[in-house]
């Protein structure tokens, strides 16, 4: 029986803030809409103020924020090559997008916007409109090169290019995935451990007040962890749309 | 100096940091390599090159978490074989051939799936740290 507060699930419920009906679309704002404002409001200000002052010699806020920028473009230069660079701005608003919804997510009692699938999976597909539509435009119908891999027999050619176009298809699904997948096991972990953590220590027994120290421990072992893998995944998250990007550039070379 | 000059030792210097390699700059009014300005901005690409390799070998360490690895197969696999049964059962419901559409369409997705394993695994054998004596595989 999980006590009233304490179901790992609830935190990721959505509320209604303000209702909004068009027509048959309901498009209320809710707490997940609040908090990717928040996050859009604090990645630009934190831009914004860190680099208002663009001094030569930058200071310590104005040198992460090369930092993050050097960071990108190294990605960009070295998985996509020099011309993926008219891309970096999409990747960068991204992967501070991403890394910014994550962290937030990590103060307690906020919403993690991440931690819903169709908020990665738009953000896949926007990355995969961008690869198909830059793809076809740049390079027309040689851009289907990418699913005719090189050195393959004649005899299975057809079938290997049906599995190229399935595995192109899973891409969005699979990044999508593994963004949602990874914050929502996190934090329904955290929440489950802080949970027994809190049921064993206002439990009745001796022995079990005690041994409350155990999953608090866990808890305390899987922050740091958690804060790890909040930047990890929008490092993966940015690194693979690098990796699309380049295929939409240079399709044919695998 | 002459402002040609200039620029062709400006846009050497640019590569050089931008794009970590340092081209023979052309040897013009007679200067021999022994320029002291060219050794000094040979000793930058080699400092920056060996930085960018450092840089890329820290990149290989991400995500060694277990749930992450996990995650990342899992994700791979399943979304080929979910976008191959749905694509059979889409072929299903237009042409009518159930369930031989969703049967093959599964079958196709899944060894889409078992591809995108292997050329995950590969990949990340490739980037693995082989130690100094053997050359990094995926250099060209």
């Amino acid at each position: 029986m999980i006590a009233a507060g304490l179901d790992p699930i609830a935190q990721f419920e959505l509320h209604k803030l303000a209702e909004l009906k068009i027509g048959k679309y309901d498009l209320s704002f809710t707490n997940s809409a609040l908090i990717m404002l928040v996050t859009v409001a604090v990645a630009g200000l934190w831009l914004f103020l860190s680099t208002s002052k663009r001094s030569l010699i930058p200071g310590r806020a104005q040198s992460i924020a090369e930092i993050s920028y050097e960071f990108i473009s190294d990605m960009i230069r070295s998985t996509a090559g020099s011309d993926g660079m008219k891309f970096f701005p999409f990747v960068y608003s991204l992967f501070m997008f991403i890394l910014f919804a994550n962290m937030l997510g990590m103060v307690p009692f906020f919403f993690t916007s991440t931690s819903h699938i169709i908020i990665t999976f738009v953000m896949a597909m926007m990355v995969m409109a961008i690869v198909v539509g830059y793809g076809l435009f740049k390079h027309g119908f040689k851009f289907l090169k990418l699913f005719v891999p090189s050195g393959i027999p004649m005899a299975i050619l057809p079938f290997v290019s049906l599995l190229e176009v399935i595995s192109f298809l899973s891409r969005p699904i699979s990044l999508s995935v593994r963004l949602w997948a990874n914050m929502f096991a996190g934090h329904i972990l955290l929440k489950l451990f802080a949970g027994f953590a809190i049921m064993m220590f206002t439990s009745a027994g001796v022995l079990t007040t005690i041994g409350a120290a155990v999953p608090y421990a866990l808890v305390f072992a899987l922050i740091p962890l958690e804060f790890l893998v909040a930047f990890v995944q929008a490092y993966v998250f940015a690194l693979l749309t690098c990796v699309y990007l380049s295929d939409a550039l240079h399709p044919g070379h695998h | 100096m002459t402002s040609r000059d200039s620029l062709v030792r400006f846009r050497a210097l640019s590569r050089a940091i931008f794009e970590g390699q340092v081209d023979d700059m052309p040897i013009e009014n007679g200067k021999s390599s022994t320029d002291p300005d060219l050794k000094a901005l040979n000793a930058l690409g080699e400092k920056l090159k060996a930085k960018r390799t450092l840089e890329k070998q820290v990149e290989n360490v991400e995500g060694n978490t277990g749930m992450a690895v996990g995650l990342k197969y899992a994700s791979e696999f399943s979304a080929a074989t979910l976008v191959g049964a749905a694509l059979g059962y889409g072929v299903d419901h237009l042409a009518g051939s159930a369930p031989w559409g969703l049967l093959v369409g599964l079958f196709l997705g899944f060894c889409a799936g078992v591809m995108n394993v292997v050329r995950l695994a590969k990949q990340s054998l490739d980037t693995e740290d082989l130690g100094q004596d053997l050359p990094h595989r995926n250099e060209e």
